[in-house]
């Protein structure tokens, strides 16, 4: 190999805290940059368009005005259903486990770990890029889905101002946040996260609700749902998810849940020895 | 300074991991970049840095390309490249050469023997191990993460004088040789070979032997076309100690 000549190279830069700076970008970058040339992001633009189509299709077979719920009504509980139970919580199960779980299966994590990047750059980096990603495509989503809806009334104001978008969208970033934190430690802890994911929000979230009061207070979905604004599940199939929190109390809690887990993920990476042949083995 | 968990420690150091996974989808120059930015190099730092290394790797033709259009080769010159291209002290490759053609084997020996030359620490990993002889005399065998022995490949032989030694001996009179050979009490066995006129001798005292070999060569005019030492290979060594180590 013929060696670059003895030039004078720069290098990296020592004040720490620049450094520290530097070293997060780096990793949000490349991890956005996987995740957008990634197939799973095809899957989930067709996922998001769910309730796009959806939204299309009530608006032409909804009938008279006068003869039909209000829109707000209807876009609040197309929102809890699709977007909060379904659409959110997909997207953050195969965004989440796969942030840091897929460098994991790929091996690729050798190159993050062998870098000077303390672990919690490595984890705030690659929450952020995910977060971003996320909410941008969520939140482009429920852009659209509430202008067909706005389109739906012949008073668009009142409906945006019953269904404020920003407040919505803020909803589903909270949740997306929560439940990514939560998946990302499953991904960089276990070897079948996606299994643990889907078994955390089908099983414990689905069934807890059902148990008595204080249990359902171990849902995400509980502080979820009680940011939504105008909305009761009384009467509705959701009825078990009743009682609500302060939407305040709920945005804290969401947010020490993520705080932890993100806690929980970098002492997973800090103290995890990869042996890949053994996980090979097994 | 802890060196386990030390993130710091990781700034003088390089590695080269055995592992055969990239970001498939980034060009080796975006690749090698990445890699420095994580180290904390500014942008234009980094890939000014990333193309010496490249170059240095001998990857600058194909920096643009995507690393899953790389063959073997060119990915394990890009491991080395993302390993030295932040100067480290320290440089660790594991199994290096594994999958380069010879004439890229001969560059990256070269390489790794200049590293050393240059003071720094470079210590490589290989089961291809004849390999290693060529990079350095110097060689630690272990074995399920215990140091069998280290030191110079030669005096690790010596440590193993209860295994006898071979030594093989091409010559124009084959039964001759291994009839006078058989006389000698070190000698615990000769095998003659099928074809190629060779012998393959064991001895317990190698320097007798080679003491008093070519006083018999000489004496009876015995042409000899080759006279090798099979276990002086690393290879060799690694089999005995493990098998020491198994008995």
């Amino acid at each position: 190999m013929p060696i670059a000549a003895d030039r004078k190279l720069p290098g990296p830069v020592r004040n720490p805290v620049l450094r520290s700076l530097y070293q997060t970008a780096a990793v949000v970058r490349m991890t956005l940059r996987n995740v957008m040339l990634s197939k799973r992001t095809v899957l989930m633009v067709l996922l998001a368009s769910v309730p796009i189509g959806i939204a299309v299709l009530l608006r032409n077979v909804m009938p008279e005005e006068g003869r039909r719920p209000a829109s707000h009504e209807v876009f609040t509980g197309l929102f809890v259903v699709l977007y909060v139970y379904f659409v959110t919580i997909l997207t953050a199960v195969f965004y989440g486990t796969s942030l840091i779980g897929d460098e994991r299966s790929d091996r690729t994590i050798t190159f993050l770990l062998i870098r000077p990047v303390p672990r919690e750059l490595l984890v705030l980096g690659k929450f952020v890029a995910y977060a971003v990603s996320v909410s941008v495509l969520l939140t482009a989503s429920l852009a659209v889905t509430h202008w067909i809806f706005s389109g739906m009334d012949y008073d668009a104001e009142s409906f945006r101002k019953a269904v404020p978008f920003l407040t919505h969208a803020r909803i589903i970033a909270l949740a997306a946040i929560a439940y990514g934190a939560v998946f990302t430690f499953l991904g960089a802890t276990f070897r079948r996260p996606i299994i643990l994911a889907f078994a955390y929000c089908f099983v414990w979230e689905s069934v807890l609700p059902y148990l008595p009061v204080f249990l359902k207070k171990a849902t995400l979905m509980h502080y979820v749902l009680s940011l939504i604004p105008n909305w009761t599940a009384e009467g509705s199939v959701l009825a078990f998810a009743a009682e609500p929190i302060k939407p305040a109390q709920a945005i804290q809690t969401l947010l020490w849940v993520c705080g932890a887990f993100l806690v929980l993920t970098v002492i997973s990476l800090r103290t995890k020895e990869h042996t890949f042949e053994k996980e090979k083995e097994l | 300074m802890r060196p386990w968990g030390s993130f710091s420690v990781h700034r003088f150091l390089g590695y080269c991991p055995d592992i055969d996974t990239f970001y498939r989808t980034m060009t080796g120059l975006a690749f090698s970049t990445a890699m420095l930015r994580l180290s904390g190099f500014r942008p234009k730092a980094a890939r000014k840095t990333a193309e010496a290394a490249l170059e240095t790797a001998g990857l600058t033709e194909q920096a643009n390309k995507k690393i899953g259009a790389y063959s073997k080769g060119m990915r394990q010159r890009l491991k080395v490249a993302q390993a030295i291209a932040h100067n480290p002290e320290i440089i660790i490759l594991d199994e290096p050469l594994s999958g380069m053609d010879p004439l890229g084997r001969k560059d990256a020996i070269d390489l790794i023997r200049r590293f050393g030359e240059e003071g720094r620490t470079v210590v490589v990993s290989s089961h291809i191990l004849h390999e290693i002889e060529a990079m350095t005399n110097t060689i630690v065998v272990m074995n399920n993460g215990k140091v069998l022995a280290e030191g110079n490949v030669h005096e690790v032989r010596e440590l193993l004088n209860k295994y006898p030694r071979k030594v093989r001996i091409t010559c124009d009179r084959p039964r001759f040789l291994s009839g006078k050979l058989l006389e000698w009490e070190d000698v615990v066995s000769v095998r003659l070979e099928r074809e190629g006129g060779g012998l393959l001798i064991e001895t317990i005292e190698p320097d007798t032997f080679f003491t008093r070999l070519p006083e018999v060569i000489l004496s009876n005019k015995v042409e000899v076309e080759s006279l090798t030492s099979p276990d002086d290979t690393v290879e060799a060594v690694f089999k005995y100690l493990v098998e020491e180590k198994r008995t």
